[in-house]
């Protein structure tokens, strides 16, 4: 499969950030088989014992899937917010992919040892978090925005102040509270 | 909840937080004044935040883009693992993955199963034990087991499996989809019986049964999978205190692991006869008869140990209230709920006998289950066909605790030795025998283990291994100096290059300058160095780049460098002041290659953008951009007239492109992976291409026919080469390895070793006399090309060849043909010197005299002949045999000459008047090779009566007799002390004798054909031995262990030779080749640790 241009993917972010949903789905496989591209090209040369650098790749992730000088961004921030929104969807859609892999049996010549899975504790989690996220969003919509803009869209302190116009304390005091109340939330589905 | 609610926890929340948390519960008392709702809601939230450590700290799309990364490192799909690629991935376990897989070089369609271990298992140890095994289990010829095919050890040092591929379902799901009846369930399952029994028969014991292990194909088939595997996971180990959760053991299925085996203690078929009794339990009531997830170790032990299963009639009552419990585990659900319904329609067929026999094959004791498989199956039997069955209900007298004691007590039945590996047996017995300090023993040990190893290393390309494992043997203050001729011919096939350069990254790309003087190396350090070529000394650095420099190329004039990055451009530099002349920009991707016309004016690139562009060199911009590629272009090159530009692409294609126009001119098609690398030869008539599947393809520019393919890289190739001569060729490939071959046939010339990673780049010196060679190890390595091949190689003797001896000084090689012929020749070149003619049918032996100035040869044609070694002479023919002559060999002193014959006789006779002395009988069959002590009195016959005989040369008579052998005695030889004599046979073992006194010393096991030539080392610590299975192999004297194999010929090793000097051992074969190995010497190796 060729590449997207970046002309293709910046369109696509514009018509979602427009409001447009199918765009989205469009754009879920292209920015993921970057996503993958990336990640298959540094490991080839990590062979030698170079580490992987995951902040490197995923701003050029963004940097090669985006043209910025397109895109009439009402600011940075705004990008950023779309960003975060767009990589949230794009890795729970994929550990979801990833949970329906393994479940659906995979019986052939496989007797080393079934039990051993331990990608699928990590896809779970992703799922469950975006739930209780989406629990989060009923009762508190800013926070669960600064979760979402802090953990999958990895921004800084300063940059969801930015994007919330909201001050950077505030921030960093819903931030401990989302996450106290996610973290009570996960524990409590899992002891159900 | 409502907002205002959420907005209270919210502010007394923040509130609590900012306060000490002794402080809290009373700040809490007074501002939730009763409201216990409130106040529970705050303390949780102010709980959690304590609890949450790390929670949510690392950012979500580090993990997902550390796990696809991971996922892919991991992935090998698409590889090559020996003869294999791998297609998809069947599954992944803890010990390792599974893949789909056929053979690369499209031999056999067939797909197989190819099992990979996981990095971190106890990889040498299951090697070893895989090397033990693997002729065993290969041996396993049955409709119902998989065959294990192949193994052995991919580039990362991992051990793989390679199996039939069965398609099919566990043999639980499949009677469960297929709603097999009670009695179907019980044919399969004696069907399953047959196959395990079998395997008995052939003395292996599966030891991981389990539903996963048998599959059931669509036609209703049950094939076994697996069969021997868990033993070379996991060893015998008679340890009283098991860890089941060390690696190894938790490879262990313990759901379907006996008592015995869950308590470390030795396992026989009896073993099986359990783990099959558990199946047959799940078969019959749809679950297991314990309970044992999430269980921890020790209390699954004490559960499989101790506890009594139910009855399966009874537990069949509990399932209801199981699927009840089961409602967390919902894909199971439905499973179970088609069980029911069987279950529910037989409930009485499980009563009495069918209890009884799965009650007795799952005893505790396994001397009290069934003595063997088929008998457990001719219950069954008995059972379908309403007779009696011999099992009956446990008595109280057998409890498990009884039999704890009695164990403890030290009862151990024989049968449980029964299934010891041969090989082990063996080795302890030699072992003993000959331990004399047990400490200098282990030491022994530790060095043949770790020469085998260091050969393996060898073999599989991993020199960095190798390297490690000899240097562990340098000898230490004070210890005697283990090493032997293996270690030193091990060392020199490590270090065959003339010089390597040490980076500190991965080397991207090497080139030479025009002049030859210089060398410029890439690397992933976003610079290009240049080298003087001569010495490995450094003259500048090329820094300028933000992103590594993938490709880098001289003008022809020399005084240019240009190179191309992951930064998206591509850079000219002045050579001699290392500045950067110019960037050129327009790639959007990165430059992946550059090339420079012949005239130096234009520069071509080439770019995972898929496009290629021109550029005007002397004023840095783009001429124009070649698009046509449908994938990454990886290699990019100019034709020397300049009229042409050649790119390699990810779309599997070269393309051919006007380089004046930019129009194409044609696709050649034909490589089945993506284009790696091309090269124009010097002519500009033919272009050579390597691709990611590890070959190269030869064209001709002229018509795009494909002129040869050039096979034998184990992995991609990165990087091709013509020398300046157009004669040769070079490859640089993935597989570690550098190879070179003649570009007119496509016969490969050499392989070079040397690399401990990927080979990036290969260069040719512009005088053709050097190769250097860039890899991911972190070197560029310089090759002397003249010295040429190690081992050294002589091809001139063609088909045919049947004998080869050395002269006593080495000078010269004879050699007896099928052609009636025999030739002497150069022993250090292999050329020609003078042709006999007189032999009349296939001359099978040779042999030098002591001094060098006779040949003597013996023949089919009944005869044998004494030559004049120098001018080719003959000099008279023995004529008394009344049959083939199949050796000869001169006494000591070269007075007298021994024949051996077909007639079941030997003869001496004297050498300077061809007469008859004596003719020896004794032997019951032919006479196929002979030894003359080195004190010249005894002579050592070898017969096809299976025995080997001593004689006395002066009287004739016969002394002693060897046996032993199971098989024809096909070689012998005395050690230089004349104190022992190995005689080989076709049971392909070597025995070791005293000669002094007649008893065995050592059998020598491992050749996997009948071994036709012995030969000691001339300090007779070692002894070299050809096989019929195309290998020598060097074998250690005091520990009767193996050392090293030396593989290479096609054809059967029929001489094995050592030089006077014990530093070169000679080997020639059947496929007409013979082999130099030489070993380094001390000084060689001292003057490297120096360098």
């Amino acid at each position: 499969m060729k590449p997207p241009s970046t002309h293709e993917v910046t369109q696509l972010l514009l018509a979602w950030s427009d409001g447009d949903q199918t765009a989205l789905e469009e754009l879920t496989p292209l920015v993921y088989a970057e996503l993958r591209r990336l990640a298959e090209r540094h490991m080839r040369r990590e062979r030698a014992g170079h580490p992987l650098q995951t902040t490197a790749l995923v701003n050029e992730a963004y940097v090669r899937l985006v043209d910025l000088r397109q895109v009439r961004w009402q600011n940075r921030a705004h990008f950023f917010g779309m960003a975060a929104q767009l990589m949230r969807h794009i890795l729970v859609d994929f550990a979801r992919a990833r949970l329906r892999a393994e479940r659906g049996g995979f019986a052939q010549q496989v007797s080393l040892d079934e039990a051993a899975m331990v990608a699928k504790g990590r896809s779970a989690e992703f799922i469950a978090l975006d739930d209780a996220l989406q629990s989060l969003a009923e009762i508190d919509q800013r926070k669960s925005r600064i979760v979402e803009l802090r953990y999958f869209g990895g921004l800084t302190v300063e940059e969801i102040a930015e994007v919330l116009q909201i001050s950077p304390r505030t921030v960093m005091r819903e931030w401990n509270l989302a996450r106290a109340w996610l973290h009570r939330e996960l524990n409590r589905r899992e002891s159900e | 909840m409502k907002p205002e609610r959420w907005e209270q926890i919210e502010r007394l929340y923040y509130a609590a937080r900012e306060r000490d948390p002794e402080l809290r519960a009373s700040f809490l008392d007074q501002t939730c004044a009763g409201d216990e709702m409130l106040r529970g809601e705050v303390e949780s939230l102010l709980a959690s935040d304590e609890q949450a450590g790390d929670f949510l700290n690392t950012p979500a799309y580090k993990i997902a883009t550390e796990e696809i990364a991971e996922e892919q490192a991991r992935s090998l799909v698409g590889r090559q693992l020996g003869h294999y690629r791998l297609l998809s991935q069947l599954g992944a376990g803890g010990m390792g993955e599974v893949y789909l897989a056929a053979r690369a070089d499209d031999q056999y369609r067939k797909q197989v199963a190819i099992k990979l271990v996981k990095r971190g298992m106890d990889t040498d140890n299951i090697l070893r034990r895989f090397r033990h095994e693997r002729q065993i289990l290969a041996a396993l010829d049955h409709p119902n087991i998989a065959r294990l095919l192949d193994g052995g050890v991919s580039e990362d040092g991992l051990p793989y499996f390679v199996m039939e591929y069965i398609a099919g379902a566990p043999i639980t799901e499949y009677c469960d989809s297929h709603q097999l009846s009670t009695d179907a369930r019980l044919e399969l399952f004696r069907q399953v019986c047959a196959a395990v029994h079998y395997a008995h028969q052939n003395l292996v014991v599966h030891r991981d049964l389990k539903p996963g292990n048998i599959l059931v194909t669509e036609e209703g088939a049950p094939r076994l999978l697996d069969f021997g595997i868990a033993k070379v996971f996991n060893p015998e180990l008679a340890s009283p205190t098991l860890d089941l959760t060390a690696p190894e053991m938790r490879l262990m299925t313990p759901e379907y692991a006996s008592p015995e085996q869950v308590r470390g203690e030795p396992i026989t078929t009896a073993s099986d006869i359990y783990s099959l009794g558990i199946v047959l339990y799940e078969l019959l009531t749809g679950h297991h008869p314990y309970r044992t997830r999430n269980l921890s170790p020790s209390e699954i032990i004490r559960i499989v140990c101790e506890k009594d299963p139910e009855k399966p009639s009874d537990s069949i009552a509990d399932c209801g209230l199981r699927i009840a419990d089961s409602k967390s585990r919902w894909p199971l659900i439905s499973r179970f709920k088609t069980r029911m319904r069987f279950f529910t329609r037989n409930p009485q067929s499980l009563r009495g006998d069918l209890d009884n026999i799965v009650l007795m094959a799952l005893r505790k004791e396994p001397e009290r289950r069934y003595g063997s498989v088929t008998q457990f199956s001719e219950d069954i039997r008995r059972h379908l066909e309403g007779l009696p069955v011999i099992a009956r209900k446990d008595t109280l007298g057998y409890r498990s605790a009884k039999f704890l004691q009695r164990h403890k007590a030290g009862v151990a039945a024989t049968a449980l030795f029964l299934t010891l590996v041969i090989g082990f047996i063996a080795s302890l017995a030699v072992k003993s025998a000959q331990v004399t300090r047990e400490r200098d023993n282990n030491r022994r040990l530790l060095y043949v283990a770790q020469m085998n190893l260091a050969g393996q290393a060898w073999e599989t390309n991993n020199i960095v291994r190798m390297e490690e494992l000899l240097n562990s043997q340098l000898p230490e203050p004070g210890r005697e100096d283990l090493r032997g001729f293996e270690w030193y011919l091990l060392w020199r096939l490590g270090h065959s290059h003339l010089l390597t350069i040490q980076h500190k990254s991965q080397v991207t790309f090497v080139t030479f300058s025009p002049d030859g003087k210089k060398l410029a190396t890439g690397s992933d350090e976003n610079t290009v160095k240049l080298w003087d070529a001569a010495t490995g000394h450094e003259i500048v650095t090329l820094k300028g780049h933000v992103g590594w420099v993938l490709s880098g190329a001289f003008s022809p004039d020399g005084r240019r460098f240009a190179t191309g990055s992951a930064d998206l451009t591509a850079k000219l530099w002045d050579v001699e002041t290392g500045q950067e002349l110019c960037t050129l920009n327009g790639h959007g991707d990165e430059v992946m290659s550059v090339a420079f016309s012949q005239d130096g004016k234009r520069l071509a690139t080439g770019s995972f953008d898929h496009t290629a562009k021109l550029w005007d060199v002397a004023t840095c911009h783009e001429i124009f951009t070649i698009k046509g590629h449908g994938g990454r272009i990886w290699s990019a090159a100019i034709s020397p007239d300049g009229k042409k530009l050649a790119t390699g692409s990810e779309d599997r294609t070269v393309k051919l492109w006007d380089a004046v126009t930019g129009q194409e001119i044609f696709t050649l098609k034909g490589h089945g992976d993506e284009v790696l690398s091309v090269a124009f030869s010097p002519d500009g008539k033919r272009l050579a291409s390597g691709s990611g599947g590890g070959i190269v393809k030869l064209w001709d520019v002229a018509t795009s026919r494909e002129l040869v393919t050039l096979k034998g890289h184990g992995d991609a190739v990165n990087s091709v080469a013509f020398s300046p001569d157009g004669k040769r060729l070079s490859s640089g490939s993935r597989d570690n390895t550098v190879k070179l071959w003649d570009a007119a046939t496509g016969q490969e010339i050499v392989t070079l070793k040397g690399h401990g990673s990927q080979v990036n780049s290969v260069a040719f010196s512009p005088d053709g006399k050097r190769l250097a060679s860039g890899s991911s190890d972190h070197t560029t390595k310089l090759w002397d090309l003249a010295k040429g091949q190690e081992p050294s190689t002589f091809n001139r003797h063609g088909a045919g060849l049947l004998s080869v001896a050395f002269s006593p000084n080495w000078k010269k090689l004879a050699a007896g043909y099928e052609n009636h012929m025999a030739k002497l020749c150069d022993a250090a070149t292999g050329e020609e010197l003078v042709t006999l003619k007189g032999h009349t049918d296939w001359v099978v032996t040779v042999s030098f005299s002591p001094d060098g100035q006779r040949l003597a040869t013996g023949s089919y044609d009944h005869t044998a002949k004494l030559w004049d070694a120098t001018t080719g002479q003959e000099i008279v023919t023995l004529k008394r045999h009344g049959d083939k002559v199949t050796s000869v060999a001169f006494s000591p002193d070269g007075l007298r000459l021994a024949t051996g014959s077909y007639d079941h006789t030997a003869k001496l006779w004297d050498v300077a008047t061809g007469h008859e002395i004596v003719t020896l009988k004794g032997h019951g069959a032919e006479i196929g090779s002979m030894a003359f002590s080195p004190d010249g009195k005894r002579l050592a016959t070898g017969s096809y009566d299976h025995t080997a005989k001593l004689w006395d040369v002066a009287t004739g008579q016969e002394l002693f007799t060897f046996k032993g052998h199971t098989g024809q005695v096909y070689a012998l030889a005395f050690s230089p002390d004349g104190k022992r004599l190995a005689v080989g046979s076709t049971d392909r073992t070597v025995m070791l004798w005293d000669v002094t006194n007649g008893k065995e010393l050592a059998i020598l096991r491992g050749h996997a054909g009948y071994i036709g030539a012995v030969a000691f080392s001339p300090d007779g610590k070692r002894l070299a031995t050809g096989s019929r299975d195309l290998t020598a192999k060097l074998w250690d004297l005091v520990t009767g262990q193996e050392l090293v194999t030396l593989r290479g010929h096609s054809g059967q090793v029929m001489t094995v030779a050592f030089s006077p000097d014990g530093r070169t051992l000679a080997t020639a074969g059947y496929d007409g080749l013979v082999k130099l190995w030489r070993a380094a010497t001390e000084q060689e190796v001292l003057a490297r640790g120096k360098q």
